[in-house]
């Protein structure tokens, strides 16, 4: 509770800095206030607030995907200097919206009650439709901001639609009611009950870009200027995920009824992505589309829903968002200028710039799920807790699809070593760029060697 | 005369929501969105919850429509520069909102309600037990929601300003 | 409920009656004159009066987008006065307590009201 307190305050902060010309100080003010909400998240054992009513509940699960959405943004804040030139004239207002939307994120991964956890959901997406757009001079940006915010209220309505079955069917908006009535009922739960939570997880699905609700996903994430979209392919998946798996995980002990739903929704999602991913020629396109496939990896989890989905998910939504700051990183750094960056603009990297092309591999790597990366275990747990639950099929279809993403992540890597770039004069990069691109790549590699340290989180 | 009102109110809501998606000129569409809305906020009443009745005439009907129409003026929609969709995007949009509405029919027809002592009580709706609820047990998502509302005014600031000063 | 239906018979009945003929009368005089009084259409007295002026283009054109801001930023402020309804229902009951939570509440939107003034988002002309 306190680490919203401190965030909220930081947004206030950081669009008073912006007023009064302390734009020089900015970047620091962030960095220092996040570094704070996490070391209070981290340390904090318990409601703060008596009056809090199980509002918000920051138990261990939420506190390990809290300080996780807080780490990456903080990652996606050292990737902004020269990368919002954009937004020179307002970029306190970006920035604040950031932070803003970070709090609707830990909302989503703590909530105890369905009204937080509709709250959550809209603090996160209004400041996201905004910054998609806020790229104003840009055509492609502004149609992916209202193609996003249309798309985004008509999902919205059905999470409503959801939640207000739901409430009609026990009486509660709260969680512990909610699965108190169906312990209880035993499986004579009314079928309003069971139509509130398809509705609730089609609204949900959407935010994370589930197939067939992810159309939206590639217009907005090739729209949107390159440093959201960084944002919303790492800390929107992370705090969707969040809040899909403590719904599931939520103490409902008929999840199952919804197998068939999750099963379909991660089959489609899965191959969808990697399909259309490999036709894709623009970067942003392929990284989209690859996200959208990786929500397919993580929907397994949800699908087979164990006592390790959590933790399943928390390690998978980790290593999935290194690699994504990563890549997005070097894409920023090299190929972001070009009117359409395709895969061609990686050409040569590894001559120009050795180090980072070796980085770059690692998170292409990780995310197809080669050993001793993040990205391996993230896949491992997930389909091994998925064979034990004997879902093979899944779990096989899962394994072909892996093979079809090493196709086009390949072809990256490809560019990058094996063909003649350009002679122009190679970039200069940041430092702080280089920090977070060194840095994902320390910690990827350091959790694909110990993977075990990170359940103790749990 | 209470299922009567309700009936009629209800039948009133549907056909005025059709309206607003069946009618070619978005004038239109706007003003049987605020019919609906009225008849919604009679909804309200019957159930006893005078001060939505009020808020939803006050802002959706009021404010919000305003904006509505500041939106169509906005967007200068003209009957020839209307987009037209193909045949067959008709046909598989119509289809699956179609089989969506049958799903949820056919749930909703045959669910049986537990029914609920304690929410029958007529005060549930008024204004000094909303308040009650909203400052007591609701407070924290009440607090929230301002971080949500001034998110909003920056986004607003942000977009709709002409030139952002620095 | 019997004491509605009375209170219904005694006093309601006659205010429909009679708003039914208010209303009735007003609706028979307008709709009669429109079929009886005589029409004749021509070009010219259709076209909408603009002074003389032959009448160019569609009436509704596009405007400046301050009109939206502006109203965007009232709908805001329209829903925080909504909200200090309630608490002003049960101030006593509240407190202290819910005093300081609608400060709070409030607080917040000064801030971003000052916000909105400092970006010179409600000056009409720059």
């Amino acid at each position: 509770m306190s680490a919203i307190i401190t965030l909220s305050v930081l947004g206030i902060l950081v669009l008073y800095l912006g007023i009064f010309n302390f734009k020089k100080v900015l970047l620091p003010v962030i960095l220092l206030g996040l570094t704070v909400a996490f070391v209070l998240l981290a340390t904090n054992t318990g409601n703060v607030l008596a009056a809090d009513m199980h509002m918000l509940v920051f138990d261990a699960p939420a506190r390990a995907f809290g300080c996780l959405l807080i780490l990456i943004t903080a990652g996606v804040f050292c990737l902004t200097p020269g990368n919002m030139e954009y937004a020179t004239k307002f970029r306190q207002d970006v920035f604040g919206l950031m932070i803003f939307s970070l709090i609707g994120g830990i909302m989503m991964i703590s909530y105890g009650n369905l009204i937080t956890l509709f709250l959550g959901i809209e603090t996160l997406s209004i400041p996201l439709y905004v910054m998609v757009g806020s790229k104003r001079s840009d055509l492609k940006s502004n149609e992916a901001a209202m193609k996003y915010f249309l798309l985004g209220a008509f999902a919205t309505g059905f999470l409503l639609l959801g939640i207000a079955l739901i409430y009609g069917a026990t009486g509660s908006f709260d969680f512990r009611v909610i699965a108190e009535q169906c312990l209880t009922l035993q499986g004579n739960v009314s079928s309003w009950f069971e139509i509130g939570v398809l509705l609730l997880l089609i609204g949900l699905s959407f935010k994370v870009s589930a197939a067939p609700f992810h159309f939206w996903a590639p217009d907005v994430y090739d729209g949107a200027p390159t440093i959201v979209t960084t944002y919303m392919s790492t800390v929107v998946k992370i705090a969707g995920f969040g809040a899909l798996v403590r719904f599931t995980r939520g103490g409902f002990p008929d999840m199952h009824v919804f197998g068939q739903f999750t099963f379909i929704l991660a089959i489609l999602t899965m191959t969808i992505g990697n399909f259309v991913a490999t036709q894709q020629k623009s970067i942003k396109r392929m990284l989209a589309y690859s996200s959208i496939a990786h929500a397919g990896y993580m929907l397994i989890a949800i699908h087979c829903s164990t006592n390790a989905s959590l933790v399943n998910i928390f390690i998978y939504a980790f290593a999935y968002s290194l690699a994504s700051l990563v890549m997005f990183g070097v894409f920023m750094a090299i190929a972001d200028k070009y009117e359409l960056a395709d895969i061609d603009s990686f050409n040569g990297l590894s001559k120009k710039n050795p180090l980072v092309a070796i980085c770059a591999a690692i998170a292409l790597l990780s995310m197809a799920g080669i050993p001793i990366t993040a990205g391996f275990f993230g896949k491992y747990y997930i389909f091994a807790s998925a064979i034990d639950s004997n879902y093979f099929l899944i779990v096989i279809i899962a394994m072909l699809n892996s093979l079809v993403s090493l196709y086009y992540y390949l072809k990256l890597i490809i560019a990058m070593f094996f063909k003649e770039g350009s002679n122009d004069v190679s970039e200069k990069i940041p430092a702080l760029h280089y920090f977070v691109i060194f840095g994902c790549t320390a910690l990827n590699i350091l959790i694909g060697l110990y993977p075990n340290n990170l359940m103790m989180l749990f | 005369m209470q299922a009567a009102l309700f009936y009629g109110l209800s039948i009133v809501a549907i056909m005025c929501a059709c309206g607003v998606v069946v009618s070619r000129n978005p004038i239109h569409s706007v003003l049987f969105l605020i019919l609906t809305f009225f008849s919604i906020s009679g909804h309200y009443i019957l159930m006893n919850a005078q001060f939505i009745a009020l808020v939803n005439i006050i802002v959706y009907a009021g404010a919000i429509m305003v904006l509505f129409l500041f939106v169509v003026m906005l967007l200068n929609l003209n009957k020839e520069s209307e987009p037209h969709k193909s045949d067959l995007v008709k046909i598989i949009a119509a289809t699956s909102a179609g089989l969506f509405s049958l799903v949820l029919v056919g749930v909703l027809k045959g669910a049986t309600l537990p029914a609920y002592e304690g929410m029958m009580d007529s005060e549930n709706g008024l204004v000094k037990n909303l308040g009650r609820v909203l400052f007591q047990e609701f407070l924290l998502p009440f607090e929230l929601s301002s971080i949500l509302f001034l998110s909003a005014m920056v986004g607003a600031v942000l977009l709709g300003k002409k030139n952002v000063q620095a | 409920m019997m004491i509605f239906l009375v209170a219904f018979t005694k006093y309601l009945i006659p205010l429909i009656i009679q708003l039914l003929v208010v209303l009735g009368f007003v609706f028979t005089t307008v709709a009669a004159s429109q079929y009886l009084g005589p029409k004749r259409k021509t070009a010219g007295k259709l076209e909408s009066f603009e002074s003389g002026l032959d009448a160019v283009g569609n009436a509704r054109v596009p405007f400046s987008v301050k009109y939206f801001l502006a109203a965007i930023l009232f709908v805001l402020f329209d829903v925080e006065i909504i909200f200090l309804y309630p608490w002003a229902v049960n101030f006593k009951e509240l407190g202290w307590q819910g005093f300081v939570e609608m400060l709070m509440f409030i607080v917040f939107f000064t801030l971003g009201f000052f916000y909105v003034l400092k970006k010179g988002a409600l000056k009409w002309d720059d």
